[in-house]
């Protein structure tokens, strides 16, 4: 889903307790409102609505996306992530204001407390006050804002704290008044009365491992051995939240590059890695962000296998798989460092992250990334269309390679060894992505339609070609699945 | 509603994040009272007075005054506000970080003379606590001086974290018809 489709689903929805048109920037209406959305589930405003829902657009959005960053980031308190965009429908342009259920409740716009109830935006009652003191003391119980005694400056990476002062101030989300380390911490709740938060520790320790075991990161790459499958690169990233996204990117870097040499045509490709950077970074940084990190036995794990690369991470999710695909803006599991991480400038656009990781995919062509949750963890799976060096785990749903060739042997008897490799990657194309196209395999493996056609003569046995002429596809047969011993997809 | 709302000062060393004072106001102010509080630039500092006056002028003029207690002493000016409070015996309330008390009983040891005097002992000013002149304020403020039937509003309410003074704001204040209730029987009793 596309911006521009968000957008006209929002327009659809109509106003309610998360949604608010506005026709032009009106500053403190806006800020009411956002104020309100804060106190209550999260929110949005779009600005350029008419009141029958027409887009009408707002000139110079570019200028008021600052202005209107500049002035909720001062008039709001205490400080919360909000976020400012310009968005395109059709050949104009929007301003689209977003926000989490904030985590410091009651908060505060102009002096006063202010409330969302259904469509409208109103200064809070006493009850609603206490409401929200009521709320608060739960937040504070979270993990995350206990203090982690024993933890002094010196363990902190100063460098990695002025980088996030230097930034925040650079985009206007901080002022000027809190460059000191500490006045900065404070003003977002990590210190408190001479005590680091374990958010704090998490986000900014030289090595948080040393006071919060769990805060390590196992990255890992499977490769298929002689005897056993065996973990080669196998290792625990100990850094801070900053340092061990760099070295997830690294990993990445060294594990995926593509083989693929660059033709002459192909030199402006973007992509190198056989899955896009963007949405495996994403797909880390949510991980890092909304995991876990209460218990000692949480954990979190990359792992690259050979058809899929797994991102895992304990903790419950507050939303189901299906849900995690739509924009939402429920509160965040850990709001503070979360907070601090969307003033670093790696969350662009709040609750979209799992929007962008498919939509990203989708451009790269693969298969649809797949999470999973359970009560006490959330899995993301990106399956991988070409195969990496090593192969798949037994326990996994994928079939290697050698297992696919002893499946089909005698398609492949008798045909040369690059006929024979190419047959094995239609079969496993086709078994992860069951209604491939004649044309997506000819673009997935350089080959023309006539080639996928007769190799697809040598594989009728194990392959059926399903639906219309132009728009139907091919599928693994009973007879296949029934060798590779996996049941048809549902 | 009443008709007018009472007036209550809010008087604290600034601690912590700035941000904790202001939902301190907003919140009472949402509760209904009239709100002075040095922190928002609501006390109002006429001509030729300096703002130590001001602020002393402040605690006379409110209705009831309620005293923070974090533990850094700042410039001295909240620990004159409170004695001036005490002194008009002004309804009051008291929120004291659990700091004070147990650095209090801590150094007890240091602070006193063999007849209970205080003497002149300070601590070095660290990142925890700056002044040991802060257990003096909250000494006063529980009345400590005084034997414990002669003590009145000497209750000093711990808080650990700044949002859990929120919820004493809640218990105590939520209902100001109840405080206008309460202060207009004790004024006519007077």
């Amino acid at each position: 889903m596309n911006s521009e489709q968000l957008i006209k689903s929002l327009l659809k929805q109509g106003e309610g307790e998360q949604l608010e048109f506005k026709q032009v920037v009106r500053k403190d209406a806006i800020g009411k409102s956002i104020c309100a959305f804060l106190n209550h589930e999260g929110g949005q405003v779009l600005i350029g609505i008419a009141d029958d829902k027409k887009v009408v657009g707002i000139a110079d959005a570019e200028k008021w996306e600052k202005e209107l960053t500049d002035y909720l980031n001062t008039t709001i308190i205490p400080e919360a992530p909000i976020m400012v965009s310009v968005e395109s429908v059709g050949n104009k342009q929007i301003l689209l204001v977003k926000v989490w259920a904030g985590s410091k409740q009651p908060y505060i716009f102009d002096g006063s407390i202010y409330f969302r109830k259904g469509q409208s935006t109103v200064k809070a009652t006493s009850q609603q006050i206490s409401d929200l003191i009521h709320n608060r003391q739960k937040t504070e119980l979270h993990w995350e804002r206990q203090l982690a005694l024993g933890v002094e400056l010196e363990d902190l990476d100063i460098h990695e704290i002025q980088k996030t002062i230097d930034r925040s101030i650079n985009e206007s989300k901080l002022d000027e008044s809190k460059r000191n380390p500490i006045d900065f911490l404070t003003h977002f709740g990590l210190f408190q009365n001479g005590h680091f938060t374990h958010a704090a520790v998490v986000l900014f320790a030289k090595n948080p491992a040393r006071f919060i075991p769990q805060t390590r990161v196992r990255v890992a790459f499977l490769e298929k051995g002689k005897t056993a499958d065996e973990f080669v690169d196998d290792k625990l990233l100990d850094g801070n939240l900053f340092k061990n996204i760099l070295a997830v990117q690294d990993f990445f870097e060294k594990h995926l590059r593509t083989t693929r040499k660059f033709s002459e045509k192909e030199w402006e490709r973007q992509d190198e890695y056989v899955v896009p950077m963007s949405a495996l970074r994403e797909g880390v940084m949510n991980a890092l962000v909304h995991r876990d990190y209460s218990l000692p036995s949480a954990s979190m794990s990359v792992i690259i296998y050979s058809d899929r690369i797994e991102v895992f991470n304990s903790g419950k999710s507050p939303l189901k798989a299906a849900e995690l695909k739509k924009s939402h803006l429920s509160l965040p599991v850990n709001p503070d460092i979360a907070h601090i991480v969307f003033l670093r400038g790696y969350i662009e656009k709040i609750g979209r992250g799992t929007i962008k990781i498919m939509d990203a995919c989708k451009a790269a062509g693969l298969k649809a990334p797949k999470w999973t949750t359970t009560d006490t963890s959330v899995k993301l799976a990106f399956p991988l269309n070409v195969k990496l060096g090593g192969a798949s785990d037994g326990a996994s749903d994928g079939a290697s390679d050698g297992a696919i060739e002893g499946v089909i042997g005698e398609a492949i008897e008798g045909v040369s060894r690059p006929v024979r490799t190419r047959l094995v990657d239609i079969v496993s194309i086709v078994l992860n992505e069951p209604g491939i196209k004649n044309i997506d395999l000819q673009e997935r493996l350089k080959i023309s339609e006539r080639t996928v056609t007769s190799d697809m003569k040598r594989l009728e046995k194990f392959i059926d070609y399903k639906g219309s002429k132009k728009g139907g596809g091919y599928e693994p047969n009973k007879e296949l699945l029934k060798r590779i011993d996996k049941k048809p997809a549902d | 509603m009443p008709d007018a709302p009472l007036k209550i000062m809010v008087s604290s060393t600034v601690y912590g994040s700035e941000s904790d004072l202001d939902q301190i106001h907003a919140i009472l102010k949402g509760y209904g009272y009239d709100v002075v509080m040095s922190k928002n630039g609501t006390v109002y500092v006429p001509i030729g007075v300096s703002n130590e006056e001001a602020c002393l002028q402040a605690v006379e003029d409110c209705d009831l005054f309620l005293g923070i207690i974090f533990p850094r002493y700042g410039s001295g000016i909240t620990h004159k506000e409170f004695s001036k409070a005490i002194e008009l015996d002004k309804p009051r309330w008291f929120i004291s970080h659990h700091y004070i008390e147990y650095t209090r009983q801590l150094m007890k040891q240091f602070m006193f003379d063999a007849a209970g005097n205080r003497n002149d002992f300070e601590i070095q000013r660290t990142s925890v606590m700056d002044s040991i002149k802060v257990i003096d304020m909250y000494n006063e403020a529980i009345q400590n001086h005084l034997d414990s039937d002669k003590r009145r509003s000497h209750w000093a309410h711990p808080f650990f974290k700044t949002p859990e003074t929120y919820d004493f704001l809640k218990t105590q204040f939520s209902d100001m018809g109840r405080r206008i209730d309460e202060l207009n029987k004790l004024n006519n009793n007077e």
